[in-house]
C-alpha cells in the first residue's frame, strides 16, 4: 500500500520540528518551558490536522499554533510579566554608565533583552526568512507592525552590540524611546 | 495607549498595501531607521548563527516518542 496521509503528515511534522523547537527556544528563555510549548503544538497540530490545507505552508501553520500558545499563556500571567517588563525597562534606562558593559554583551544575551514581539518578528523575518506578509498573518497584525518591530529589534541590537555607532546615533535613541513607550 | 509607537506603522502599512510586492525588497532596507546595510548584515549573520545552533541541536526523545504515539494513536478516517 502507498503512504497514508497520516504518515505523510507525521513526516512533515518531523521535518519541521527542529525549526519549531528553535523558534520556541528563541522566544522562551526557559528551555523546558519552550519544549512544553513545542509538545503542546505537536499535539494540537495532530488533533486539528484535518484543518490544515495540504500544499500550504505547514511551518507557518505550526509556528502560528506555537506562538498562539505563548500568547495565551502570557495573557494568563499578564501581571507577572508586566512587572518583569517594568523592571527590565527601568534597568535598561538607568544603565547609561554601563554602556561599556553592553559592548561586551554577546548576541544571544542582547537578543534576550528585546521585547518578545520584536524577537518574534526578527526571528520570522531574519532567521526563518518568512515574508513580511506571512509574518503579519502569523502574528495577527499589520505588515507595517512587523516591519516596525523588526526595525526596532535591529536598532536595539545595533545599540546593545555597538554596531554602526556613528550612522545610527540620532535615529537610534529616538527609536529606543518610542519602543519603550509602546 | 501606544499612539506614538504607531506613528510610522500606519503609513508604512498603507504604503505596503498600496504597492503590493513593492514593499518587499530594497525599500525595506532604506526604511529601517537609518541603519546601514553593513550593520543589518552583521546582525542578520549573528542572528542566523544563533538560530542555526538551535536548529541543529539534537531533539529530545520526548518528541520522537510523541510523534510515534500520535502516528499510532488513530488513523484519521479509520472509524468509517
Amino acid at each position: 500500500m502507498t503512504e497514508s496521509p497520516t504518515d505523510d503528515f507525521q513526516q512533515q511534522l518531523t521535518a519541521v520540528l527542529p525549526n519549531l523547537r528553535a523558534f520556541a527556544r528563541s522566544l522562551c528563555n526557559n528551555a523546558h518551558q519552550a519544549d512544553d510549548h513545542v509538545q503542546e503544538t505537536l499535539v494540537k497540530a495532530w488533533k486539528y490536522r484535518a484543518s490544515f490545507q495540504a500544499g500550504t505552508n505547514l511551518k507557518a501553520w505550526l509556528f502560528t499554533i506555537l506562538r498562539n500558545g505563548f500568547v495565551s499563556e502570557k495573557r494568563k500571567l499578564r501581571h507577572e510579566i508586566e512587572d518583569v517588563d517594568g523592571i527590565m525597562a527601568a534597568r535598561l534606562s538607568v544603565n547609561g554608565e554601563q554602556q561599556g558593559h553592553m559592548e561586551m554583551m554577546d548576541f544571544a544575551r542582547a537578543f534576550e533583552q528585546l521585547p518578545a514581539d520584536q524577537r518574534e518578528a526578527l526571528l520570522l523575518i531574519g532567521a526563518e526568512g518568512f515574508s513580511y506578509d506571512d509574518a503579519a498573518l502569523m502574528c495577527g497584525c499589520a505588515v507595517g507592525t512587523i516591519k516596525s518591530r523588526v526595525n526596532r529589534a535591529r536598532g536595539k541590537l545595533a545599540e546593545l552590540l555597538s554596531i554602526d555607532n556613528t550612522v545610527t546615533m540620532d535615529k537610534r535613541s529616538s527609536d529606543v524611546d518610542t519602543a519603550s513607550l509602546g | 495607549m501606544s499612539v506614538s509607537a504607531g506613528r510610522n506603522e500606519e503609513t508604512m502599512n498603507k504604503k505596503n498595501l498600496g504597492s503590493g510586492e513593492r514593499g518587499v525588497g530594497p525599500s525595506d532596507h532604506e526604511s529601517n531607521g537609518g541603519f546601514s546595510r553593513d550593520s543589518q548584515d552583521a546582525i542578520g549573520k549573528q542572528l542566523r548563527r544563533m538560530y542555526g545552533r538551535l536548529v541543529t541541536e539534537p531533539l529530545p526523545e520526548r518528541f520522537t516518542k510523541l510523534l510515534d504515539e500520535l502516528g499510532k494513536s488513530e488513523k484519521p478516517e479509520s472509524k468509517s
